[in-house]
């Protein structure tokens, strides 16, 4: 029977020291010199369930980070929420995770994972309310920006430039008039590009106008020479008429496509400010 | 007691292995994963050589080995900011080659011929003994990428005669090789300013210039019928007419194929440039094997 064992529990010791779980060393090594592929990669393929709280904590982050900074930013919250709360990560990995599903405009995921925060700290929870007031921001809820912002005390170093900034976008974002496809088109259709001047594309207005109100001379001096049942009429004239229409066309969708770059370009700047008391704090 | 000794016997058993099998890891780990070419991995594993090693000389050869890697995973630029690490001062002289070597591959991937050029010269010049033929080709490309014709023939030449002794073999292989550099043989030049120039004077004369005659029939033909509408309705007083539609499509067509000479240009050189390469490594193979 001990001949028979004997083999069996060297087998079976073999496998059990030989499945190590990752070394944290090396892998914060490969973070610390932005190898993030490679720290992905050995977590990916290593099993840790087993290993520690302390240490899964680590590791966790340690994904999480690197997700973050390789832009997987679904994946990076994911791993970074796995982060238990005895962990020295923890309210860092809280908060980016809440700030990646803030950067996914997944705002309601966002909001849940700021709300469970657990501290007690003074300075978090105000970072925590200038997330919040960030996010409100992004989704244009001028009211919970503004409930939100009232509790931020904007003299904490850290955040202090941001909400200045944050407070400026709030009021410009509360000032904007969007712009309505309807009255560009009917511009447009009046007088050929000023819809696209209104859009505020000036540049882009007066090519169409040229280039249209070209046209249409050209159709005008054909069918004042030719008559209308002239070749040269009616080909400039179904010319003219597809660059009348496509000129209308093209300032109903210019009128979309500024509004969205506007959209766009302050959702850029709340996340680059709600990014940057986080880096302050937590780096 | 005999059944105590057993588990003791069992339990030192099993530490042994594993530890050996650790102890065994990182380098030898990497280097079969480098052979099986499993390159990113690779890297990896010789990244954890470095971390875990103090000996200064197998930290070098992990790192040379991991911009080996990364030149297969081509990222070059990355292959070449890890041999910049490597410290060459107090190094045998066969590794400082190698390591000058491989530099000079990765920047001739990254078409940075000058410094490729440069850092063969510095092998030449310091570690010549450290020349081996299989590393001459590298050479004759990098030359040939630069233009040099005459050096990259007279390199070509000194490969022959350091591999074979055989003196029938060597005229047949030199005579390839002064076929392979003969005047009406080596790449031409095509040069994107002369193409758009060309084309600004005659329109279409740059495609021709670049080996598109059709493309260069088009686009001539293409701009006199523009220009000619423009004149035609000019002379019958349809002043409209000819600005826009004549003028406006000569405008366009004119600079357009300006700028479509000058790219196929660029092309034709670098097709032109491969085409003779391949030959180059070709012959190039013949004579090593």
């Amino acid at each position: 029977m001990r001949y028979v064992l004997t083999p069996f529990f060297v087998f079976l010791m073999i496998i059990g020291f030989g499945q190590k779980s990752p070394d944290a060393g090396f892998i914060e090594h490969l973070m610390n010199r932005e190898y993030h592929k490679e720290v992905v990669h050995l977590l990916d393929e290593a099993e840790y369930k087993n290993a520690s709280p302390r240490l899964q904590d680590s590791l966790n982050y340690m994904k999480g980070w690197s997700l973050y900074s390789l832009k997987e930013l679904k994946r990076s919250a994911h791993a970074l929420k796995l982060v238990s709360s005895p962990s020295p990560f923890y309210h860092k990995s809280r908060f980016f995770a809440a700030y990646n599903h803030a950067h996914l405009t997944n705002y309601k995921k966002a909001l849940e994972t700021l709300e469970n925060i657990k501290t007690t700290d003074d300075n978090l929870q105000n970072l925590k309310h200038f997330e919040k007031s960030g996010i409100a921001l992004l989704q244009r809820d001028y009211k919970a920006f503004d409930q939100q912002f009232d509790q931020v005390d904007t003299s904490y170093y850290p955040i202090a430039k941001a909400s200045g900034n944050m407070e400026r976008y709030a009021q410009k974002l509360k000032a904007h008039n969007k712009k309505s496809p309807w009255v560009a088109g009917m511009m447009s259709a009046l007088v050929p590009g000023s819809g696209k001047i209104y859009a505020g594309k000036t540049g882009q207005g007066i090519s169409s106008f040229l280039t249209v109100g070209g046209m249409g001379f050209v159709t005008w001096e054909n069918y004042r020479k030719n008559g209308w049942k002239d070749f040269k009429t009616l080909f400039f004239a179904t010319v003219f008429s597809a660059f009348y229409a496509g000129n209308i066309h093209g300032t109903v969708m210019t009128v979309k496509i500024t509004e969205n770059e506007f959209q766009k370009e302050y959702d850029n700047k709340i996340l680059f400010h709600l990014h940057i008391p986080l880096r302050n704090v937590f780096n | 007691m005999t059944t105590k000794s057993f588990f003791i016997f069992t339990f030192l058993c099993g530490m042994f292995l594993t530890e050996v099998n650790a102890q065994l890891k990182p380098l030898q780990k990497a280097d079969s994963l480098f052979d099986a070419g499993h390159w990113f991995e690779a890297s990896i594993e010789y990244e954890r050589t470095m971390y875990l090693e103090t000996g200064r000389d197998k930290m070098n050869e992990a790192r040379f080995r991991k911009a080996l890697s990364y030149r297969y995973l081509n990222r070059y630029d990355d292959a070449l900011a890890e041999l910049d690490r490597i410290p060459l001062f107090s190094m045998a002289d066969s590794m400082k080659a190698r390591i000058l070597y491989e530099k000079a591959f990765n920047l001739l991937l990254t078409d940075k011929h000058e410094v490729a050029l440069w850092n063969f010269r510095r092998i030449e010049n310091r570690y010549s003994q450290q020349l081996s033929p299989s590393m001459i080709p590298l050479e004759i490309i990098i030359l040939n990428h630069s233009r040099k014709w005459k050096e990259a023939k007279a390199t070509f030449l000194s490969l022959v005669d350091s591999v074979t002794a055989d003196s029938a073999k060597s005229v047949l292989w030199k005579d390839s090789v002064y076929t392979l550099y003969a005047e009406d043989h080596i790449p031409k030049t095509y040069r994107e300013e002369k193409a758009r120039n060309l084309s600004r004077f005659i329109p279409g004369a740059g495609h021709v210039y670049a080996g598109h005659p059709w493309e260069g029939a088009a686009s001539f033909l293409l701009n006199g019928a523009a220009a000619g509408v423009a004149i035609h309705q000019l002379w019958y007083k349809y002043y409209f007419t000819a600005y826009i539609a004549g003028f406006g499509v000569f405008y366009k067509s004119y600079f357009g194929g300006m700028e479509r000479a000058a790219h196929l240009a660029e092309i034709a050189g670098h097709n032109e440039m491969k085409r003779f390469n391949d030959k180059c490594s070709a012959l190039m193979m013949q004579i090593l094997q």
